[in-house]
């Protein structure tokens, strides 16, 4: 169940938001402050499905509080709590969710569209700069480990 | 406190650094006390026992030893772990000077002299070679130039202590004794060097710090691989083997006359260490005091000089007075004074500026010149300067210091030519480092038949993104297309391939592949290919007659391919044809012939433009198509089309930057005239500037040079499209661009004083102090694109990188590159400014610069801040200063929040608003 939340933050709350995530920690605030005006808050209530697998993403989301199950079927794959991203991926490229994520608890999110984010990075490549800085990151220690383990 | 911090000041070492180079210093000092001791004690033994013209034996006994030595560290230093290896050595060090002593007991022969005193020569440069490769370890560029003369003045304490506590120990112990004094000074070093060790766990374990060094199996292919192949490691060595012969000889000079003026063992040993110990309480001052600031000030290329002109000065000097008072004392004490000199500058200034030249190499190729320089080039100026003396001796039968005189005249010489050729390369040298090592294309000529062969035989079998590369490649080529070529690549079998060949074809205007190109249409069934090869037929068409099938084709896909081709046709004729056609379906009463009409234009944008598309763009009939009209604007864009376009503004801000930036320079003149008489937001007007200096060229760099000096607001836009444009400074605007360089300077130090008063001053103060970083990263943005209006673009430009990196050498090397690009006054300060390193040795070295009072309070700083002062600041700088107020209830007049309720961002305003509430 998904309401949008009343007790508004502010755009600089939300800048300060978005650079404690990992994904935005390489990109300078006031770049930032151009993305946080994208950011939609919304609530969720306990066991409520945030997206099923399978389906088209087309955004992302943060956790501003509470927590999310990430899941296939049954088995869940992850417990993601404050200051965490889900769905990340999605904002760069719209693929189908390779698992579904529920609500663990009563939660506050903010979510971001792939389509304002797209027209925000032609204007601000800064963002998308940072946000392949970390994905690179991501990338290279992954590469790391698939060779430690092939070793 | 403050006497710590004068000392700091003094010594010129940050506070952070100081417990890394206090360790240092102890360490050199031990192990310089250590090999004084030794040095001490055999060369009086050696000294009483032979005659002084058997010390160039010595020399050369000593040079195979130290090349053994030398082979030894070489192959053995990657073969165990960094720690182990310093360790090792100290240990050998100490170790070894006890078996010189026992071994003085027990073998009394000729041979154990000559070897026990060849053998200080080999701990001198393990010494060296284990000192230097650790700081070098520890240390980048920048530091390296204020803080290796101090680490290394360790040594000169050491060596003076050694030598005072010979002189006063030699009578009662006898020489051989003072050896046990090194053994025990080399061991209490050894604590020490485990305590660096811990402390800079990150150097000794990895040293790059961020990435593995692979190491090579063959040290000794790599020594000769890093001599080979790096020019400045090449010209380092040999300025190293000139050097070290000069002092090899000058000292020859002067013992040979001690020797003769004193006998026995002790009074040798006394002198020796009188002598010696007034030599480094001269280089101790010199060093600690002078060496630093010598070549932060000057520079290391300059510092380099510094010691061969004394030599060359002083012989000459010699040679002079001797010519005019041939007095054997007074050569005697010219000799003292020129070994007293040279030896000091070595120690104090040469040594420290040789190895700070090679601080910007890679690390493991840095180690590598170390060795070389010092492992194998000493013993060559050792093996050089023993066999000289002894022919000089064999023919002359006597040690004759004129001659020794000359022979120095000509090393230093070739020193000085050294140097400069060193100098030549460094500033290469520090620009590769930094340059990322990108793929660069070689040249290659399209006239050269073996080339085109080779390039035929690609088209033929290569894949296709291998072939599609190679056609960009002769795309971009600027001389003129070979039509072969291009014949092969219309008839390759992808269709990929073929449309870009067309593409090629009719944007260069190529006539004779007309029949080809009609070929081709004839057999192809794909729309796109069919599509190009008719646009270029009628761009490429000569006869009105020709295109006239195509014109009036019943498929509409093939009119209007057919009516792009003409209307980029250069025969007037054909064009007036299509441009009735296109005048036809734009005022045409149907939307549908009006969009098709737009898509030739916007088709075509770059080499036509029709007089009703202005109209359109104003959307005075139909709203809905300007849009579409705007999207048509290309490099043809005609006057009125751009008026029309500027009209629009400031709505569909985005469509129409872009627009501007595809019409190029047609308009650099519009949008000047907008930024005078329109007087947009800040915002559009900085989208604006930065738009002339994307688009380039002289009449965007001319407009962008009158608003550097008549729009202050729009400033750091400016500053920023002036680079972009790639503008370059005439003398009349160089003054103008430096007094603002200066102006950006001081105000970089104005953030600074505020960090540092915004340091722990708890999560309020946090905020605002990373906002500050931001100001100061915005401002070393805009000094960095100054500087390369000014000087050396790409120089800059790869500083640039450097900094960008982030990485504590790539910051050094980029400031290296500053120092010497810039002009001196601007890069010491910037250097300062931006230098990795703590925010209060900065601030006291850049006090001269900060004239406003010093910020205590956090209000006073964000009342700074909110009345702009001395920079706009940006947005989010003022909105965190608005929130602190509030949330942190730091009161505030509310005077400071009132103008940004109506601010057009809407960051600040909701700040504002919040903060007034």
């Amino acid at each position: 169940m998904q309401h949008q939340s009343s007790d508004r933050l502010l755009l600089i709350e939300k800048v300060l938001i978005l650079k404690s995530l990992s994904i935005f920690s390489e990109t300078p605030e006031n770049i930032l402050a151009d993305l946080a005006p994208l950011m939609q808050e919304e609530e969720y209530e306990q066991d409520s499905l945030v997206f099923p697998e399978g389906e088209i993403g087309d955004c992302m989301y943060i956790i501003h509080q509470g927590k999310v199950r990430i899941h296939k079927n049954n088995t869940i794959l992850a417990v993601l709590g404050e200051k965490e991203v889900f769905g990340e991926l999605s904002l760069l490229d719209a693929e189908t969710r390779s698992a579904s994520a529920t609500c663990a608890t009563d939660c506050t999110l903010f979510r971001i569209d792939q389509e304002p984010f797209y027209e925000l990075i032609d204007s601000r490549p800064e963002i998308a700069r940072g946000f392949i800085k970390i994905l690179c990151q991501r990338l290279r220690a992954q590469n790391e480990k698939s060779v430690q383990s092939n070793n | 406190m403050n006497s710590i911090r004068f000392w700091l000041n003094l010594l010129n070492v940050h506070r952070s650094e100081w417990p890394i180079v206090k360790k240092l210093f102890w360490l050199q000092f031990f192990q310089g006390a250590g090999i004084s001791f030794f040095f001490t004690a055999e060369f009086a033994r050696f000294l009483e026992k032979f005659p002084i013209h058997e010390l160039p034996w010595v020399m050369v006994f000593s040079s195979g030893l130290l090349w053994l030595a030398g082979f030894a560290y070489t192959v053995l230093e990657h073969r165990i772990s960094f720690k182990k290896f310093n360790e090792g050595i100290i240990l050998l060090m100490a170790g070894s000077m006890l078996l010189v002593r026992v071994g003085s007991n027990i073998f009394t022969g000729d041979w154990f002299y000559f070897f026990s005193l060849s053998w200080f020569y080999v701990l001198y440069l393990l010494n060296n070679l284990e000192f230097w490769g650790i700081a070098a370890r520890i240390f980048d560029i920048r530091q390296s130039k204020r803080l290796f003369g101090v680490i290394s003045a360790g040594d000169i304490p050491a060596k003076f202590i050694g030598y005072t506590l010979a002189l006063v120990f030699v009578p009662y112990t006898g020489t051989l004794n003072l050896l046990l004094l090194g053994v025990i000074s080399m061991v209490i070093s050894v604590p020490l060097f485990r305590s660096i060790a811990k402390a800079e766990k990150q150097h000794f374990t990895d040293p790059h710090a961020t990435h593995a060094v692979h190491v090579s199996n063959h040290p000794i292919r790599s020594l000769y691989n890093t001599f080979s192949s790096n020019i400045i490691v090449r010209r380092i060595a040999v300025i190293s083997l000139l050097a070290s012969a000069c002092i090899l000889l000058v000292n020859y000079g002067f013992y040979a006359k001690v020797k003769e003026a004193y006998h026995d063992d002790v009074s040798l040993a006394r002198f020796i260490a009188m002598f010696m110990a007034g030599l480094r309480i001269a280089a101790l001052i010199t060093k600690t005091i002078f060496t630093g600031r010598l070549t932060t000030s000057l520079g290391v290329q300059p510092s380099l000089f510094i010691t061969p002109i004394v030599l060359l000065l002083l012989v000459v000097l010699t040679l002079v007075q001797n010519s005019m008072n041939p007095d054997e004392k007074m050569l005697f004490y010219f000799f003292g004074a020129s070994s007293i000199a040279i030896d000091v500058l070595r120690a104090a200034i040469n040594s420290p500026v040789l190895l700070t030249v090679m601080q910007p190499l890679p690390t493991q190729e840095r180690l590598r010149a170390h060795n070389i320089v010092k492992g194998i080039m000493d013993p060559f100026a050792t093996l050089f300067c023993g066999i000289l003396l002894i022919i000089l001796f064999r023919i002359q039968q006597e040690i004759n210091l004129l001659t020794i005189s000359y022979t120095l005249i000509i090393l230093a010489v070739g020193w000085i030519i050294g140097i400069i050729f060193v100098n030549k390369e460094y500033l290469n040298m520090l620009v590769s480092t930094i340059s990322s090592r990108y793929f660069s294309q070689e040249e290659f000529s399209l006239n050269d038949n073996l080339t085109l062969e080779k390039i035929k035989e690609k088209i033929q079998l290569g894949t296709d993104q291998e072939v599609l590369s190679i056609l960009n490649m002769v795309g971009s080529k600027q001389n003129p297309l070979s039509t072969d070529l291009l014949r092969h690549f219309i008839a390759h079998k992808s269709d990929a391939i073929r449309l870009e060949a067309i593409r090629l074809i009719s944007q260069k205007n190529i006539r004779q592949l007309k029949e080809p190109l009609e070929a081709l249409l004839d057999k192809s069934q794909n729309k796109m290919i069919t599509r190009e090869a008719i646009a270029a037929l009628c761009k490429l068409s000569e006869s009105p007659a020709l295109v006239s099938g195509y014109k009036s084709h019943p498929d509409k896909e093939i009119r209007n391919a057919a009516l792009c081709g003409m209307l980029s046709n250069p025969h007037e004729s054909i064009k007036k044809i299509a441009e009735d056609e296109l005048g036809n379906l734009l005022s045409s009463e149907h939307i549908q012939d009006k969009e098709t009409g737009l898509d030739i234009l916007q088709e075509v944008r770059n080499e036509y433009d029709h007089p009703l598309h202005a109209t359109i763009i104003r959307g005075e009939l139909i709203p809905s198509l300007s849009r579409k009209a705007i999207d048509a604007i290309g490099k043809a864009a005609t006057n009125d089309s751009l008026l029309a376009l500027l009209s629009h503004l400031p709505k569909h801000e985005k469509p129409i930057i872009s627009a501007l930036l595809r019409a190029g320079s047609n308009s650099v003149p519009h949008i000047e005239q907008y930024l005078y008489q329109h007087h947009p937001s800040p915002a559009l007007a900085s989208q604006m500037i930065l738009l002339l200096g994307k688009i380039g060229g002289n009449e965007s760099r001319m407009v962008l040079e009158r608003l550097v000096k008549t729009q202050p607001v729009s400033l750091p836009a400016t500053i920023k499209a002036l680079y972009r444009s790639k503008f370059k400074a005439p003398p009349a605007t160089r003054a103008i661009l430096e007094d603002l360089s200066r102006a950006y300077l001081r105000y970089g130090v104005e953030m600074l004083y505020m960090q540092m008063a915004l340091k722990e001053k708890g999560q309020a103060a946090e905020l605002l102090y990373n906002a500050v970083q931001i100001e100061l990263a915005e401002i070393r943005e805009l000094l960095l694109c100054l500087f390369g209006c000014l000087y050396d673009r790409e120089k800059i430009r790869k500083s640039r990188n450097g900094l960008l990196a982030n990485q504590r050498d790539t910051i050094a090397n980029a400031m290296e590159i500053i120092e010497v690009t810039v002009r001196k006054d601007l890069s010491k300060y910037f250097n300062i400014l931006f230098e990795d390193s703590g925010i209060e040795e900065r601030c006291h070295a850049l006090r001269s610069l900060f004239q406003e009072k010093e910020y205590n309070a956090l209000d006073d700083i964000m009342k700074r801040i909110l009345s702009e002062r001395p920079i706009l600041y940006q947005d989010w700088t003022k909105a965190c200063s608005l929130y602190v107020s509030r949330k942190y209830r730091v009161a505030m007049d509310d005077v400071y929040f009132r103008k940004y309720i109506h601010s057009e961002n809407q960051l600040l305003q909701e700040t504002a608003r919040y903060a007034m509430a």
